[in-house]
């Protein structure tokens, strides 16, 4: 048994590609991977009640470390028994750091050795988060994973900088390890870094694996930097970390993303789209996404997805959202129930391909839905094709798949 | 539809019953009987399920028809009118023309016609042009156009041509339903205006008499939104009471606005029947959790924890015509939160308690105040959704107390607890 609050059991394993399916063990729920995890970013996923999530069978979901920082603060989460408790969500919680959120929301951090001096936005006050700190407040938080805190650099910077911060991860990974005050109850997880250089990230998931850890995340990645560079370093970073321990791809959720990922062998996700483009009142489909404001659906009464099983499609058409879609944050409650259901639902569909030993298949009729002219991302098919699946050439896959 | 009146109380309070339905044939709905109120035909922040969360009896649906009048064109391409459109086929509802949680803007009169504040601006609409809107919604019940444009400060003039219009409107009104097939059934409430000027109103009274209504709505006491809220009663009661004694007792009184709780049991015991959910959407609104006794209480009052008090109205209403007061902190002060608390304040910070201590509602039971302060200082769309289904649930329930009060002949008793405790916030 594992020392680790985590235990991780492979159910199936693709024989094509790296995917597989896995249940992951956590102190609140069992979780299924691959996983898609929404964001509740400050203790709440915006416009929708724990009680719904639950029903949509969501067993994990994102905190945000810097935005619970300040508000409510650690000690008044840790004098109510953790986030857990105070939002009232009995599965299972996974924070970040902190310290993404503060290089891309702040101008002015600055990242020294000790590390990240930032201005309070709130106070305009000096305030430097350090691995320990990071640690405290998420020990504080109470999640199930917690994520060390690592020296992000835009992926689209290259030079020494990239390689200074890659040490520094793991330096700080260290001091986050020494820190963490409740390893008997919280997962801490590191941080693959190194930019998009192959060397770098070799080097840095190597050093990581030297820690005793739970499972490991997939960083500074989808920053900006070109999706062929993204695939990539994905596809290394997996080929390196170890297959029974969970890898987590930090920030993706886009349907197509997911898919190619899981493919390259990434166990969760998780990607404030979702839910965030559900506020403005976008839906997503099969297909892609239906922007409801837009008047061709004033006169559309089917659901937003004939076979959607979510509460929303139960009962709602696309006429009805088209008239309230941003003007009532009912539109907001509705089309965020969905766009989760939509999620999970892709999840769900991609794990039970792997333990039916059809994943193959499942890729190409979701490519051919999304992409109904074949006008595939050249980023996908080359993904694709270094774990086995040809888009183009299929015959040939399927015989050597069966 | 079928209104019943099953006894009336000293107090000349009423409990009654509205039934048979077309639609929905099986639902009574007991009187006096709390509408809930809509915006687009949803109940502000609450989907389907939220709302089921709150209650699952019958309830009516008001919906303003200002919130609705940009979608009509797709309701009636749709034809199966608004229930079914808006996802919500389960519940009643009745259409009125303003938005009775909003304020509408005073003043704007054209000939033959009333406006229509909706989100793209002002939208002029005449009695047939409302028909036609009504007829692709297919309600169950609906209010026939009205200018019920008057406040205690309106001028006779306008009171008067207020009378006009809503007497016109109720004719042609009564007379196209006649004719159309979709609305010959539903039962239309016709609207008493006059403001505060009691010739004026038993004079509609006696110009609407004959036409063939289902109900009256008592309109022009106020513009909707805020302004009901500051209604002050000796002015409204000697209207009220000749105004209610001219109307026949078989028919049901309906009075819109978001009245405080205090005059909505003046308004009860004088024999109003219908009432509107606006008030608890407002507290909603402003991040006020209701916490006003709604309940009869049985012997000794139980202890109840000391709240925040809250000045007086009186002493913080300022001058509207010279139209200062500015900043956003005596903006807020213009509000009267006797009835509520603000859980905004920084004292919720760390309380661990529930809105309301014994409340069964989905959020007390659940949530402490502190969280429900946390979502609401960092603007969280879950804060409203929480804060909406413990406003409606106290809403809900303090109806239920006011038909057992006068079923026991307690609506004093109960009138008496809320002075009490208005009066114990103000000190
Ligand atoms: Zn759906
Ligand atoms: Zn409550």
């Amino acid at each position: 048994m594992s020392r680790h609050p985590l235990t991780f059991q492979v159910l199936a394993q693709c024989k094509t590609t790296k995917a597989k399916c896995s249940l992951m063990t956590l102190p609140h729920h069992v979780v299924e991977t691959p996983v898609f995890m929404p964001v509740g970013t400050q203790g709440s996923l915006k416009g929708i009640i724990p009680e719904q999530l639950e029903q949509l069978n969501c067993q994990i979901m994102l905190g945000n470390t810097y935005h619970l920082g300040n508000r409510p603060g650690p000690d008044l989460l840790e004098s109510c028994g953790g986030l857990h408790n105070f939002m009232g969500w009995p599965r299972n919680l996974l924070t970040d750091s902190g310290g993404f959120q503060m290089v891309s929301l702040l101008d002015l951090a600055e990242i020294t050795e000790e590390g990240v001096k930032f201005k309070s936005p709130y106070d305009g006050s000096e305030c430097l988060l350090t691995p320990e700190r990071s640690i405290e407040i998420q020990n504080a938080i109470g999640a199930d994973i917690i994520m060390q805190l690592d020296d992000v650099v835009s992926s689209t910077v290259s030079g020494p900088r990239v390689e200074e911060a890659m040490h520094r991860t793991t330096r700080w990974l260290d001091r986050c390890l020494k820190a963490h005050k409740r390893p008997e109850s919280q997962n801490l997880f590191p941080i693959v870094q190194g930019g998009l250089d192959p060397k770098l990230r070799t080097e840095s998931a190597k050093q990581l694996m030297e820690r005793d850890v739970a499972g490991f995340a997939v960083g500074g990645l989808s920053g900006g930097e070109g999706k062929d560079q993204f695939w990539r370093m994905v596809h290394l970073s997996t080929d390196l970390l170890p297959n029974d321990k969970p890898r987590y791809l930090m920030g993706v959720g886009f349907a197509t993303d997911l898919v190619v990922c899981c493919a390259l062998g990434c166990d969760m996700f998780d990607c404030v789209f979702p839910t965030r483009t559900a506020r403005f009142g976008c839906a997503l489909v099969d297909s892609g996404q239906l922007n409801l404001k837009l008047k061709l659906f004033g006169q559309d009464f089917r659901p937003i997805d004939e076979n959607c099983d979510c509460s929303t499609c139960q009962r709602y058409t696309r006429a009805y959202l088209h008239t309230i879609a941003t003007i009532e944050t009912v539109a907001c409650n509705l089309i965020t129930v969905h766009n989760v259901a939509y999620q999970l639902r892709l999840m769900r569909n991609i794990r039970e391909s792997i333990m039916n030993g059809t994943f193959v298949e499942f890729i190409f009729n979701f490519m051919d839905t999304m992409y109904p002219k074949k006008d595939f991302p050249v980023w996908a098919m080359d993904a694709l094709k270094a774990v086995n699946v040809d888009l183009i050439n299929r015959t040939k896959q399927q015989n050597s798949d069966s | 539809m079928k209104f019943t009146v099953s006894s009336v109380a000293k107090s000349t309070a009423r409990l009654g019953s509205l039934s048979e339905f077309t639609r929905i044939p099986e639902a009574v709905l007991e009187t006096p009987l709390l509408l809930l109120h809509t915006r687009g035909a949803s109940v502000p922040h609450l989907s389907y399920d939220l709302l089921q969360m709150v209650s699952t009896e019958s309830q009516i649906l008001q919906m303003p028809l200002v919130t609705l009048v940009d979608h009509t064109k797709n309701v009636k391409a749709f034809g199966k009118g608004i229930a079914e459109f808006a996802g919500l086929k389960e519940y009643l509802n009745y259409v009125s023309v303003q938005d009775s949680g909003t304020t509408t803007p005073e003043g704007y009169h054209e000939k033959n016609s009333v406006s229509l504040w909706t989100r793209g601006g002002r939208k002029l609409i005449d009695p047939q042009t409302y028909i036609t809107c009504i007829e692709a919604l297919k309600p169950d019940m609906f209010q026939a156009m009205v200018d019920g444009d008057t406040t205690s400060n309106s001028s006779v003039k306008r009171v008067r041509r207020s009378v006009d219009d809503t007497v016109k409107f109720a004719g042609i009104c009564a007379n196209l339903k006649e004719k159309s097939e979709v609305l010959k059934d539903t039962p239309m409430l016709a609207c008493i205006t006059g403001g505060y000027n009691i010739k004026e109103r038993l004079r509609c009274i006696t110009e609407l008499k004959g036409l063939d209504v289902a109900g009256y709505v008592l309109e022009g006491f106020h513009t909707n939104g805020e302004s009901a809220t500051n209604l002050i009663w000796e002015d409204l009661d000697p209207v009220l009471t000749e105004t209610i004694e001219s109307l026949p007792d078989n028919l049901p009184r309906a009075f819109h606005g978001p009245v405080t709780p205090i005059i909505l049991l003046k308004l009860v015991s004088k024999g109003i029947d219908i009432f509107d959910a606006t008030f608890p959407w407002l507290v909603a609104e402003r991040a006020g959790a209701l916490v006003f006794p709604n309940t009869l209480l049985k012997g000794n009052a139980p202890i109840t924890e000391t709240l925040p008090s809250v000045k007086s109205q009186a002493l913080i209403t300022p001058n509207e015509k010279d139209g200062s007061l500015e900043n956003e902190n005596s903006k807020d002060e213009l509000v009267d939160r006797v009835f509520e608390i603000n859980i905004k304040d920084k004292l919720y910070f760390n309380d661990t308690r529930p809105l309301v201590e014994d409340c069964s509602c989905y959020c007390c039971r659940k949530y402490s105040r502190s969280y429900i302060h946390h979502l609401s200082t960092t603007s969280e769309l879950q804060g409203p959704i929480l804060l909406m289904m413990h406003n409606l649930h106290h809403y809900i329930n303090f109806f239920r107390s006011i038909r057992l009060a006068i079923r026991e002949d307690q609506l004093q008793g109960l009138h008496s607890t809320l002075e009490q405790f208005v009066t114990s916030r103000r000190s």
